[in-house]
C-alpha cells in the first residue's frame, strides 16, 4: 500500500464520511470526502483520487449514476469504483453495480480489515490495468 | 407627498386611540400584553408608516422607504410569536389600523372620488403590511420550530459511559436521515473521546424497524466499527425481530442481544470482566448470565 494514494469516499451522511476518512487515514491513505453525486463528480475530475468509495443513496444523483458518469468521463474513466451501502436488495445492487463499471460492492456493516482488503485488490488491478 | 401622509401626520393622536380602541374591542389579549406594551408598539408603527408614505408613497412596501415598517412588524411578529399570539392575532394588529384610518381620511377628504382613491390605497398598503406580518410570523416560529427540533434531536441522542472503554447509545423514537447523523456523530465523538472499543446500541425505544431504519442502523455500526470499536444491538423486540426477518435485512454479522443488561454482560466479558455478587457467599456468585454471543 502506498501512502500516498488517495481515495474519494461519498456519503452524505459527514459523519459517516469522517470515519471512513479515519480509518483510510490510519491505513495510511489520504482522503477527499464529497457529500453529493454532483460534488463526487467534480472532485473525481479535480482531484484525481486513485479510487472512489461511493454510497448508492445520495441526495442528488444516486451512486450508479455518478458511476456511470466517471466511467464515460476520459478524465476518470480509470478511477476505480467501489460501492459501500447500506441497502438490503444486495443482488440486484451488485448487479447494477458491476453494470456501470464498479470494481467492488460492500454492504454494510463491513469489518475494516474487509474494506481495505477490497480497497487494495481494486487499486491493484487498475495498476495492473494501466500498466498492462 | 401623499394626502394618507398629510393625514396621518395630522391626525396621528386621534388616529392612535381610536386604533387602540378597536383592538380593545376586537383582539386585545391581556393576558399576553400589557397596554403600556400595546401601546408602545402602536405609537412605534404608526410613527413608521407615517414617515414611509411622506417618503415613499403607498404603491409599494419592498421599498427602502418602507424598510424601518419592514423590520419593525418582523421584530413585533418575533416577539408576539414568542408570547404565544396566534397568527391571526398578529396581523389583526396591522388590519384594525384601517378603521381609524379610513375615518381620518373621511374627516379630511369632501371629494368623494378623492375619498374613494384614498381609502383603496391606504387599504391595499395596510393589507400588503398585515401579509407581511403574517408572513414574518410564521418565518419566525419556523425558526423557533427548527431550533427546538434542533435541540430535541440533541437531547434524544444521549451517549453514555457504561464502563471503561465501553459506550451504549439508547435510541428512542424513529431514525431518520437527519437524525442518524446527529446519532452518529454523537458516538463516534464519544468512542474517540472515551477510546472505547464497545458501543451498545438500544432500541428498545425505537418503535419500528424498516428499510430505511435498519439502512442507517447499519451505517452507524459500520462507521462505529470504522473507528475501532464493536457494536452490539440490544432492545430488539419480538415484533421487531419479525419485521426484520420479514424485510431481509440481514443482522448476521451484528451481535444482538435482547436487553441492554444482557448486551453490558457481553461487553464486559469481552473486556475480560464479569459481575459478581459482594456478600461473601461463594455459592451466590453470579457468572455473566452471557454464555455466548447470540
Amino acid at each position: 500500500m502506498s501512502p500516498s494514494l488517495t481515495i474519494l469516499a461519498v456519503d452524505d451522511n459527514l459523519a459517516f464520511n469522517y470515519a471512513i476518512c479515519h480509518m483510510l487515514q490510519q491505513a495510511g491513505y489520504q482522503c477527499l470526502n464529497a457529500q453529493t453525486g454532483s460534488a463526487a463528480i467534480s472532485v473525481a475530475e479535480n482531484g484525481t483520487p486513485d479510487l472512489v468509495l461511493l454510497d448508492i443513496n445520495l441526495p442528488d444523483v444516486n451512486g450508479f449514476e455518478v458511476c456511470r458518469r466517471l466511467k464515460s468521463n476520459p478524465k476518470t474513466q480509470n478511477i476505480p469504483v467501489v460501492f459501500l451501502s447500506a441497502t438490503q436488495t444486495s443482488a440486484h445492487a451488485k448487479e447494477m453495480g458491476k453494470s456501470v463499471g464498479g470494481e467492488g460492492f460492500l454492504f454494510a456493516p463491513v469489518e475494516t480489515a474487509q474494506l481495505l482488503t477490497v480497497i487494495q485488490g481494486a487499486l491493484l488491478r487498475a495498476r495492473n490495468a494501466r500498466s498492462a | 407627498m401623499s394626502v394618507i401622509s398629510d393625514v396621518l401626520r395630522n391626525q396621528e393622536a386621534t388616529i392612535l386611540s381610536e386604533w387602540i380602541r378597536e383592538m380593545a374591542a376586537a383582539t386585545r389579549r391581556a393576558d399576553l400584553m400589557s397596554d403600556n406594551d400595546l401601546r408602545l408598539q402602536a405609537t412605534e408603527l404608526l410613527r413608521q408608516i407615517t414617515a414611509a408614505t411622506q417618503n415613499g408613497g403607498t404603491d409599494r412596501i419592498d421599498g427602502p422607504e418602507w424598510k424601518p415598517v419592514r423590520e419593525l412588524l418582523t421584530d413585533i411578529s418575533a416577539s408576539r410569536a414568542a408570547q404565544g399570539f396566534s397568527p391571526s392575532e398578529t396581523a389583526t394588529f396591522v388590519f384594525s389600523l384601517k378603521r381609524s384610518l379610513i375615518e381620518a381620511l373621511r374627516k379630511e377628504i369632501k371629494d368623494p372620488a378623492a375619498l374613494f382613491q384614498e381609502v383603496w390605497s391606504s387599504t391595499v398598503v395596510l393589507d400588503k403590511l398585515g401579509l407581511y406580518t403574517t408572513d414574518a410570523f410564521i418565518k419566525s416560529r419556523d425558526q423557533l420550530i427548527a431550533r427546538q427540533q434542533e435541540e430535541m434531536l440533541e437531547l434524544s441522542t444521549p451517549v453514555v459511559m457504561l464502563w471503561d472503554g465501553i459506550v451504549a447509545l439508547p435510541l428512542i423514537g424513529t431514525l431518520d436521515s437527519a437524525r442518524t447523523q446527529v446519532v452518529m456523530e454523537s458516538l463516534l465523538q464519544e468512542i474517540v473521546r472515551t477510546n472505547s472499543r464497545t458501543a451498545i446500541i438500544d432500541i428498545t425505544g425505537v418503535p419500528t424497524v424498516d428499510t430505511l431504519v435498519a439502512q442507517h442502523l447499519l451505517k452507524t455500526i459500520t462507521a462505529a466499527r470504522l473507528m475501532g470499536a464493536e457494536c452490539i444491538i440490544s432492545g430488539i423486540r419480538p415484533q421487531i425481530a419479525q419485521t426484520i426477518v420479514h424485510l431481509g435485512i440481514n443482522l448476521a454479522d451484528i451481535t444482538t442481544k435482547a436487553k441492554l443488561s444482557d448486551a453490558f454482560a457481553l461487553a464486559l466479558q469481552r473486556a475480560g470482566r464479569g459481575v459478581v455478587r459482594l456478600n461473601g457467599d461463594k455459592r451466590s456468585a453470579v457468572k455473566s448470565p452471557v454464555t455466548k454471543e447470540d
